[in-house]
């Protein structure tokens, strides 16, 4: 949002701007969002957030067996990896 | 003033243009009307957030600007006291010479239907600012006497114009009773603080460590800035296409970094704090200065939406004795 150069997200109302915003923002919370809620609380504007937030949990769950926050020891979701990881996702 | 049931009142309304309603959101076109105050301010129908200003097309050898589309006409319908004054103050910046074009079309497009607030709340402080919830603003104000009925009355020609007052009839005394009873409790609900700034004595507030440590913990999210009604920063840019550019003119907002950066790269409010207090010292200091009135309406919005908890309130006091205090 801070960023004229380059221009991530354009300042305007077009939908696939606001999407693209909460997507990139998606893929950073991956491992490290908690699905604790409080965004969802404290949004101004009542964006249901938990929506997205807790389709990662679900997904780090199923896909990798990975609960964030569980256990202070455990290694960052993305600074790891195993050989058994998926993926068929990457085109 | 004239009783009117409140279908026929908005049935008239509807025939002047698209009728425009407070529901808990914003003013949108829907059936009911909310009884408190909205969450975005209707500054939208004279500012939006996203507004062509024209298109640049490409044709074979020369560039075709078309102009905007014309602005229905719309009825703002039950703006509260404190929507219209953010409105008022708004338009000092946009009405001013030069006038702005796109600015001053929406505003002879648009009639404001305001409402005597009945929907006082803990983040009220309206009454502060020299005007109330009984304060008669827009084109027409009306009185919500109960569900059915209003009293209400044309201010401007253009109010005067939209309905055939003649038909309707006077309201009777007792009615006028009950309106006043209903406004002078509702009166006592919204808070007033005491407030009497030296506007000179700005270099001395800004960057202070009570204004700073006022507003420490804003996050500089803007959202305070998107639902004032009488924030109106905006930037200008150009969507390129194709064959064709849009030149649009967006919200913007004091609160973020590139707000203030400038082209060389350096920014004069490059600290988190310095630009919450750039806010804080625009609405209570710098506007006065320049319009001659405080740029905050009272209407709480800003209370209401921060994320991080801030209360403009606490900080308008704390001024108010940092600069007493200065003066022995």
């Amino acid at each position: 949002m801070d960023s004229y150069d380059p221009l991530w997200v354009e300042p305007g109302v077009s939908i696939s701007d606001i999407m693209s915003y909460h997507l990139i923002k998606m893929y950073h919370m991956a491992g490290r969002c908690t699905n604790c809620g409080t965004c969802e609380r404290a949004c101004p504007e009542n964006i249901p957030l938990s929506l997205l937030t807790s389709m990662l949990a679900h997904r780090l769950k199923r896909d990798f067996d990975y609960i964030s926050g569980k256990n202070p020891e455990q290694k960052v979701f993305l600074g790891e990896y195993h050989y058994e990881d998926r993926e068929d996702f990457i085109k | 003033m004239k009783k009117i049931r409140m279908e026929d009142f908005e049935r008239e309304l509807s025939r002047w243009g698209t009728v425009f309603k407070r529901t808990e959101e914003g003013f949108m076109e829907k059936d009911t009307l909310f009884s408190g105050r909205s969450r975005q301010s209707p500054k939208e129908f004279l500012l939006p957030r996203e507004e062509v200003l024209f298109v640049a097309r490409k044709s074979k050898d020369d560039v075709e600007i078309l102009p905007s589309k014309p602005s229905k006409k719309k009825v703002v319908f039950g703006a509260l006291p404190c929507d219209m004054k953010g409105l008022e103050l708004t338009s000092k910046n946009f009405m001013q010479d030069p006038q702005d074009p796109y600015f001053k079309k929406r505003m002879e497009n648009t009639l404001f239907v305001s409402e005597m607030c009945q929907y006082p709340s803990s983040s009220c402080f309206c009454r502060t600012f020299g005007f109330g919830p009984r304060a008669q603003m827009g084109d027409i104000t009306y009185f919500k006497l109960d569900e059915d009925t209003v009293l209400t009355i044309p201010l401007t020609d253009k109010g005067k114009h939209a309905l055939k007052w003649e038909n309707y009839p006077e309201a009777e005394p007792q009615d006028l009773k009950i309106m006043e009873n209903v406004l002078s409790e509702v009166e006592k609900k919204v808070e007033k603080l005491d407030l009497s700034y030296d506007f000179n004595r700005q270099r001395e507030v800004y960057g202070s460590d009570v204004l700073n440590e006022s507003v420490f913990h804003c996050i500089n999210c803007g959202a305070c800035t998107f639902v004032c009604p009488t924030c109106y920063c905006f930037d200008i840019r150009d969507v390129k296409r194709k064959d064709f550019v849009i030149r649009e003119r967006v919200w913007d907002s004091c609160m973020y970094f590139v707000y203030s950066l400038e082209a060389s790269g350096h920014n004069p409010r490059k600290e988190r704090t310095k630009r919450a207090q750039n806010r804080f010292m625009h609405k209570f200091f710098y506007q006065p200065l320049q319009y001659k009135e405080y740029g905050c309406t009272g209407c709480g919005r800003c209370i209401d939406t921060c994320p991080a908890g801030y209360d403009i309130r606490q900080t308008v006091l704390k001024i108010q004795s940092f600069l007493e205090g200065q003066n022995g």
